[in-house]
């Protein structure tokens, strides 16, 4: 029987215990450990088999919290004088480095586009965005993609390639269709939560490459910096719909103008925020993995 | 409590070991319905990280072995058994058990 399908978080959970095993599996006899890693498998699929459709982030948690941190099947069974395993980044080369390091910066181009252009659809700029989508779409056809396996970044182009279609049928809705205002707002709103959510697929993103070059303070910085963006952008966006509310109440005739010229004046704040807890830490992570290759 | 700890937990890393192979000796088991079944043993507590490295370690031991069977309802299943070297293993186990209990238990009620 075919294994029950997963959602993606919940498949990248999945992906992240099970390397996490693997690697403290190293401590044991070979033998040992691929008998635990195949019995841990076969434990998480038979705890999954009492669900039916699609597994969630939820359900896959659960599962594996019953399992224990992937530590705890070395525990008792490793020989306590063994070294903890070195993670393979640590002996990556400096080729591989620098393809990390090629990559972190094309999503850096990426991402500054995405952080100017999350605003952008509120004043009908939806360029921005189809370049956000480009570039990080490109991200995931880069050979990094694949060889450090981020399916992170793998969702986001999924993401991204719907959302191009989707600005294409809008665009082409807007031509033709004298009743654009009605769908423009749905639209500027879809097109808001796809970039946070991307945006937060990259956080994830980044936060794997931490863990695999053993960046485990840089991986906090991301986290925490993830928390404040995410904080800033829901009080800054309850704040825009609340004053659009009362434009468009105290003045209808001239609210979509309002509208336009608040966005315009909030958006330099807005880029300061993107710029300290998004754009900066990606791009201080790719300092630190680049000095390696310098030194 | 650093000391309490520890002795409790040589005691039930013990333990499990003697419950595993005294469960086995009654039926065979699937790997997941085993863990379940230690893990649920009350006062024992044992996570199921524990448990399936225990297993592996007694199948290399050679005291229990194990069968994948395919299973129509969901993944291929491996299935536990105790070997005849278990069996021996497990009497003498046993033998010692009841021997240190008796004598603890008149230590502690005297």
């Amino acid at each position: 029987m075919p294994p029950l399908p997963r959602s993606a978080e919940a498949e990248r959970l999945e992906a992240d215990y099970l390397k996490r095993l693997k690697q403290v599996l190293t401590r044991l006899p070979n033998e040992l450990s691929v008998d635990i890693f195949e019995n841990v498998n076969n434990h998480i699929s038979a705890a999954l088999a009492g669900y039916s459709g699609e597994v969630s982030l939820s359900q896959m948690a659960q599962v594996l919290e019953e399992l224990g941190p992937p530590e705890s099947f070395v525990e008792e069974e490793a020989p306590p004088s063994q070294p903890p395993p070195i993670p393979e980044m640590n002996h990556a080369n400096n080729d591989s480095r620098q393809e990390l390091s090629e990559s972190l910066h094309l999503l850096y181009t990426a991402s500054i586009i995405l952080v100017i252009g999350i605003w952008i659809p509120l004043i009908d700029l939806y360029l921005f965005d189809i370049i956000a989508c480009f570039l990080i779409s490109k991200i995931v056809l880069s050979p990094a993609h694949k060889r450090l396996d981020m399916i992170d970044l793998g969702s986001s182009a999924k993401i991204c390639a719907w959302s191009l279609v989707g600005l294409f049928v809008f665009s082409v809705l807007e031509a033709l269709s004298p009743l654009w205002g009605l769908i423009g707002l749905p639209f500027a709103i879809a097109s808001l939560v796809y970039s946070l959510v991307m945006m937060w697929q990259i956080y994830a993103g980044l936060k794997r490459i931490c863990q695999q070059v053993e960046l485990s303070s840089f991986s906090t910085r991301i986290e925490k910096a993830r928390n404040t963006y995410f904080t800033f952008l829901i009080i800054s966006i309850s704040i825009g719909i609340l004053l659009a509310a009362i434009v468009t109440l105290s003045s209808p005739t001239n609210s979509e103008v309002s509208i336009e010229v608040m966005s315009l004046l909030l958006l330099p704040v807005n880029w300061f925020f993107g710029w300290m807890f998004f754009l900066k830490p990606l791009k201080d992570l790719q300092k630190q993995i680049e000095s390696p290759i310098t030194s | 409590m650093a000391n309490d700890l520890k002795w409790l937990t040589q005691l039930k890393k013990g333990l499990l070991e003697l419950c595993c192979l005294n469960l086995l000796s009654r039926q065979e088991y699937y790997g997941y319905e085993l863990a379940r079944t230690l893990s649920e043993i009350p006062g024992l507590s044992v996570s199921l990280g524990t448990v399936y490295p225990l297993l592996s370690r007694l199948k290399q031991e050679g005291l229990v072995n194990s069968t994948l069977e395919e299973s129509p309802q969901g993944p291929a299943r491996r299935r536990y058994a105790l070997t005849e070297t278990g069996r021996e293993h497990l009497q003498k186990m046993n033998e010692h058990w009841n021997e240190i209990t008796a004598h603890v238990n008149i230590l502690i009620s005297s």
